[in-house]
């Protein structure tokens, strides 16, 4: 009874193990390869259940996500002879595990390789442009002439090459000194231009004011001196028009008046009995004799 | 239990050992079932599982996709089923640049934050991400560790974005304000056609070729301000400091997306946050001068405004006080006149009737006022006077001459 009891304790685990070394999950981010004593016998792509054969086949788990690799940041010298920090990351995905496994064997040394390839793509790239080109609105398609370039050489390893970015792109930390200064330099040239600009406008606002002060001052002289013109006119031609009606008793009566305002308590007059004033003084004359 | 012995005195080992075995049966016949049990309850404890509200449980059997699991209790059979519980609903939040710590204290990360404008000046960009997972199945089959993924493809957009700015590097076009831009166009107002005299205008048409093109000039001013003013406007919109901010963030948000739809993440970037675009503190003092230095611009043009202000009013109360002066003087004028002729008609009208009489009338009136008011009056008698008069001492009047007396 003993004796049963283990023989099928015995049977159980033997099942047990041949079953475990001949049943393969392969799961929905991975691929599988058979290999029969190092010899592909063939490749999984699907996610399931799948078998082997126990203890001579073994399975191997090739990675089907996106992986990234992050190559080192490095210095690159830029066609202007500028110097740049370049920090470029791969993202990259197994699409043909035989030639994976058998080309670069696992995901270290994959990224290795992948490395190598984007450092040297970029170095060239970089060398063909300007700084001002890399930094700014080149950096797209350049980036993807890189990814195309790098695509093509790592298709030999069964890797799809999904893109290749730059993570940071700055400048070495001497020149980033002499960036600041400029920086200064163009802000204090902007300060100086705003204050400049203030003290233009100001003294234009000034200076037309001035101007518009000075010219609404003659303006208003001009009308004025007008003004007084036209007064001096219709004046005038009331007078005349009333004077001309007799000129004669006008001259006659306006030198009485002058007569009259021009010969002053200080003066001294001497006059002839003769005169008109005074004829009745030595003698009465006729009526009438007054009259021109 | 009793003791037994055997014959020879000694215990019964072999009968215990064998009613040992006996009662071992008779308890693993319970042991059994209690063990199949035991076994079976760790199975269906360790396969249970819940998904909260809001969560999707994602099923593998053998490694395969098998389905989703709704909010709830279920159960997955353990070594064959593999489920992932992922919240899709939980907004999540990653922050690029700086890091707060805290009870809202924020740490900036200059490595991270620091970066290059397109103009190849140095800025500090700080972005909050807010995304969520939209699909589980990509989420955890597609893409490697994609919140990590997500961190560097939203510093990659980030700095692409910045990349592309610039940050203004030449004085903003002064925007005069209304009153000065009135001010420039009334300057063309005050050529007042002055009415020149014929004399003045003859000599005026011979140089007229040469005044005439003067005032032709002003058209081509109002057509150089244009193309000035777009430019500028892109400047401005590029300006990752301030106005280009918004786009920045929308262009980087776009870039994001595009990123993390090409990895495959299964991701959903909900919000792409700029906080305010800064620059480093070597040259903040040099940038805060030139906002200074605009606010100046602003306090002269307005003093200069403030003095135009107290100027022109004055100088309009000035000329209606000269005009106003001038109407007065006119009217006078004319009213004086009226009057005086008036007076003068009303004269002459009586004079009309009896001419001789009023002429001598008038004539004596004033004779006699005038003689009233003169303090010295010589008269010389008409016959002497013609003799006399030549040798008169005229200088010195005050001794009385022959027949001084009326």
């Amino acid at each position: 009874m003993k004796a049963r009891g283990l023989g099928i304790a015995a049977i159980v685990v033997v099942g047990l193990l041949l079953l475990v070394s001949s049943v393969v999950f392969v799961d929905e981010t991975e691929y599988v390869l058979i290999l029969q004593f190092g010899e592909h016998k063939h490749t999984v792509s699907e996610p399931g259940l799948t078998f082997k054969v126990p203890f001579t086949q073994n399975a191997i788990r090739v990675e089907k996500r996106i992986l990234a690799s992050d190559a080192p940041a490095e210095e690159y010298l830029t066609q202007d002879k500028k110097r740049l920090l370049a920090d470029p990351i791969t993202r990259w995905r197994v699409v043909d595990p035989l030639k994976f496994y058998t080309s670069v064997g696992n995901e270290e040394q994959a990224a290795r390789r992948i490395d190598d390839l984007v450092l040297s793509e970029l170095r060239e790239e970089l060398a063909r442009r300007t700084m001002s080109e890399m930094v700014g609105s080149k950096r797209g398609p350049m980036m993807a002439s890189v990814t195309e370039r790098v695509r093509e050489n790592a298709q030999s390893y069964g890797i799809e090459i999904v893109d290749v970015r730059i993570k940071a792109l700055d400048l070495p930390q001497e020149v980033q000194r002499s960036v600041f200064d400029r920086m200064v330099a163009e802000r204090e040239r902007l300060a100086k231009g705003y204050r400049a600009q203030g003290q233009e406008e100001s003294d234009k606002i000034t200076s037309l004011t001035d101007r518009e002060q000075k010219i609404i001052l003659a303006d208003a002289t001009r009308q004025a001196d007008k003004l007084r013109g036209d007064g001096d006119a219709q004046a005038t031609k009331i007078y005349a028009e009333v004077y001309g009606q007799d000129p004669e008793f006008y001259t006659f009566v306006r030198s009485l008046e002058a007569y009259e305002k021009s010969v002053g308590k200080d003066a001294t007059i001497v006059m002839s009995t003769r005169s008109q004033l005074f004829r009745y003084l030595s003698k009465p004359g006729k009526p009438g004799a007054a009259v021109d | 239990m009793r003791r037994r012995f055997d014959e020879h005195g000694n215990p019964d080992l072999r009968g215990r050992v064998a009613e040992y075995g006996d009662a071992m049966r008779k308890r693993l016949r319970w042991l059994g079932p209690i063990a199949t049990g035991l076994v079976l309850l760790v199975v269906i404890l360790s396969g249970t599982y819940s998904v909260d509200p809001g969560e999707v449980g994602v099923v593998r059997t053998f490694g395969k996709l098998s389905g989703r699991s709704e909010p709830g209790l279920h159960f997955a059979f353990p070594i064959v089923q593999r489920v992932d519980v992922v919240d899709l609903a939980k907004i999540q939040r990653l922050e690029i640049g700086f890091r707060t710590e805290g009870e809202g204290a924020v740490k900036m990360v200059p490595a991270e934050a620091q970066m290059l404008t397109g103009d190849e000046n140095i800025v500090e960009a700080q972005m909050i991400v807010q995304y969520q997972i939209a699909d589980p199945e990509k989420y955890l089959f597609k893409l490697a560790d994609p919140e990590a993924t997500l961190r560097v493809a939203a510093e990659v957009a980030l700095r692409s974005v910045v990349g592309t700015k610039k940050i203004t590097s030449s004085v903003e076009e002064l925007k005069p304000p209304q009153e000065v831009q009135e001010i420039s166009d009334a300057q063309v107002e005050p050529e007042v056609p002055v009415e020149t005299g014929p004399a003045a205008s003859a000599s005026a048409s011979a140089a007229a070729s040469a005044s005439a093109a003067p005032p032709v000039k002003p058209p081509p001013a109002p057509a150089k301000p244009k193309p000035k003013a777009s430019e500028q406007e892109i400047d401005e919109e590029n300006d990752i400091l301030t106005k280009g901010r918004e786009r920045a963030e929308a262009e980087t948000k776009a870039l994001l997306v595009e990123l993390m739809d090409l990895y495959e993440s299964g991701l959903r970037i909900t919000e792409v946050k700029l906080r305010p675009v800064d620059v480093p503190d070597e040259v903040k003092d040099a940038f805060h001068d030139v906002v200074r230095a605009r606010e100046e611009r602003e306090q002269l043009i307005n003093k200069a405004l403030g003095y135009r202000e107290d100027r022109i009013p004055r100088a309009r109360g000035e000329a209606q006080k000269v005009l106003r002066s001038a109407e007065a003087y006119k009217r006078e004028r004319v009213l004086r006149a009226q009057g005086e002729a008036a007076a003068f008609a009303a004269v002459l009208a009586e004079y009309k009737k009896a001419k001789g009489v009023t002429r001598d009338r008038l004539h004596l009136e004033v004779m006699e006022r005038i003689l009233a008011n003169v303090g010295r009056k010589v008269f010389i008698d008409g016959d002497v006077a013609d003799k006399a008069v030549p040798v008169l001492p005229l200088g010195n009047m005050v001794a009385p001459g022959p027949g001084a007396t009326p």
